[in-house]
């Protein structure tokens, strides 16, 4: 059947559209370096936005020291747009599971609405890590910001090595799955087509998915949220832990409404692809599910392991 | 059928967009300074040294000085003693940052002196003010106007100057000297730099975010 080609450009196009997503995130090298070409207008106009928040990172500190210096509501009122905005923007820098999230939606979910539940979760759930590892070192345990700061790569380490297995177990189920599905039935008949009507019992579906989709929540959510840490950090040095605790939480509405929108988005193209996959009459496309499910573990998998690599290199600064 | 593909590959489209356009951990300043620098002549009305004043920003400023004691609003000062002496001796390597070249050639600048860390409790902001010598004082004359950058080729800092007296003059001989500022316009700096300059560290991403300050002494040059 000539049917096959366009269900594997299909796949391969799905797979390279959350490796861009992934390599996007985290400079992988490239070999031989990369060409020096101008920046198309879009991405250039998109780094200069990358480059306001940055901006309002740094207007955060004085709208901080105003509202516990000050305790107006007009302070307040800035320090909580600022720590919105600062989220949104933030959110599309690297970290706060943009990849594993996609990649588990690509994996093991199709609704809309639970891809947004995931994302707001999975955002609350960084910056909750955040205010308890801030709160329990710093104010707890009385370290001093460097040594707060010095500790939270590990507790990143084991974020990623849960991401990692997270990644594995996706993985081994499509495998699994994969193989249950394929041999009962004969290579002859034409199954494809009847199999994917069968509309999959939601009950089942949901009950099975829950487990994957809290260890996402878990793994993802482990890692603090980079800029949350930061302003948490700095309260504590303004004797201001609670004003920083609520700016974390706003700021992690704002990073959950970033990854909404990538949430959002590969569940639209992976359902897409579903009903595509549905009407293609290949046995390539029946077993789309069981391939996507492999295919983002396997992005999940490996973005783990890189990012568990690269939390043994640092930047090095003259100042720090 | 159509409109399966058409969703299909317009969520693709926008997510390639959303994905693309958060750069590789696209080097950012994690540390603002604000700058002054007084340019001090010696007798003959050549520079000999400048004098730089960095502030740093709430951020860097608190934990620089965290766990430091502390009484009535102030700072130990030998803590800030040490404090500038540490930070000075880091930057040697770096040569503090500055590049000072006269009539486009390089000059040489010598180990920073007269370190000082200050803590303004009133704005929660330290300061760094050192002195960077000249090996050889360079008079600035017609076509050889003296040029300072001081920037931080990782971008790590992003260094700027204050927009009130961000430069003076100082010292012995400096009449008909004036400083100009050339600050870039940072927007198109963002906009138009190749990607390469984003991702490759040689590639010193920082002087493309610097300020040029310009000394000229004696009549202009028509």
């Amino acid at each position: 059947m000539k049917r096959i080609a366009p269900a594997a450009l299909l796949l391969a196009l799905t797979i390279c559209a959350f490796g861009s997503v992934a390599w996007a995130q985290h400079a992988l090298p490239i070999p031989g370096g990369s060409p020096a070409e101008a920046p198309g207008m879009f991405s250039g106009i998109m780094r200069y936005i990358m480059a306001m928040q940055q901006d309002y990172y740094r207007s955060m500190a004085g709208a901080l020291r105003a509202v516990n210096l000050q305790g107006s509501l007009a302070a307040a009122w800035t320090l909580a747009s600022l720590s919105f905005l600062y989220g949104i923007f933030h959110a599309a820098g690297p970290g706060h599971g943009k990849v594993v999230v996609a990649s588990y939606i690509l994996a093991d979910e199709r609704e809309v609405r639970r891809g947004i539940l995931v994302a707001f979760l999975s955002a609350l759930a960084q910056a909750i890590t955040a205010i308890t590892a801030v709160g329990l070192l710093s104010l707890a345990l009385g370290l001093t910001h460097r040594a707060t700061a010095g500790a939270v790569p590990y507790i990143e380490r084991a974020s990623f090595a849960l991401i990692a297995c997270l990644g594995a177990w996706l993985i081994w189920r499509a495998v699994r799955g994969g193989l249950e599905h394929g041999h009962p039935h004969g290579h002859h008949h034409d199954h494809g087509h009847e199999h994917a009507h069968l509309p999959t019992p939601a009950e089942l579906k949901k009950a099975k998915g829950f487990k994957e989709m809290a260890a996402m929540i878990l793994s993802v959510g482990l890692r603090p949220c980079s800029g949350a840490v930061l302003v948490l950090l700095f309260a504590v040095t303004q004797g201001a832990f609670l004003i920083g605790a609520a700016s974390a939480l706003i700021m992690s509405l704002g990073t959950a409404i970033t990854v909404s929108v990538l949430a959002v988005l590969t569940v639209f193209s992976k359902n897409a692809a579903l009903r595509i996959a549905r009407r293609m009459d290949s046995p390539w496309a029946a077993r789309i599910e069981p391939i996507l499910m492999a295919g983002g573990g396997a992005i999940i998998l490996l973005f783990g392991v890189l990012l568990f690599a690269g939390t043994f290199t640092g930047p090095a600064s003259p100042l720090l | 059928m159509q409109s399966s593909w058409k969703q299909f590959l317009v969520s693709l489209a926008v997510m390639g967009i959303v994905a693309l356009s958060a750069q590789p951990s696209m080097a950012h300043p994690h540390v603002f300074i604000d700058m002054k620098t007084a340019f001090r002549f010696d007798d003959e009305g050549r520079l000999e040294a400048l004098r730089i004043t960095w502030i740093f920003d709430e951020f860097y400023s608190a934990y620089a000085v965290d766990g430091a004691p502390k009484a009535n609003g102030a700072y130990d000062e030998k803590y800030l003693a040490l404090l500038a002496e540490e930070n000075l001796k880091n930057l040697a390597e770096w040569n503090y940052f500055a590049e000072v070249t006269s009539g486009g050639t390089p000059v040489e600048t010598g180990e920073a002196l007269d370190g000082l860390s200050t803590w303004n409790e009133e704005t929660g902001r330290l300061s760094l003010t050192f002195t960077l010598p000249l090996k050889v004082p360079q008079a600035a004359s017609a076509g050889t106007a003296v040029d300072v950058r001081i920037f931080d080729p990782s971008y790590y800092i992003t260094i700027d100057y204050v927009s009130d007296e961000p430069v003076s003059l100082a010292g012995g001989q400096h009449q008909g000297c004036s400083v100009a500022i050339a600050v870039p316009e940072v927007e198109q700096v963002w906009t138009s730099l190749p990607e390469s300059a984003f991702t490759n560290p040689d590639n010193r991403l920082g002087a493309n975010f610097a300020s040029t300050a310009t000394l000229n002494c004696g009549p202009e040059k028509s």
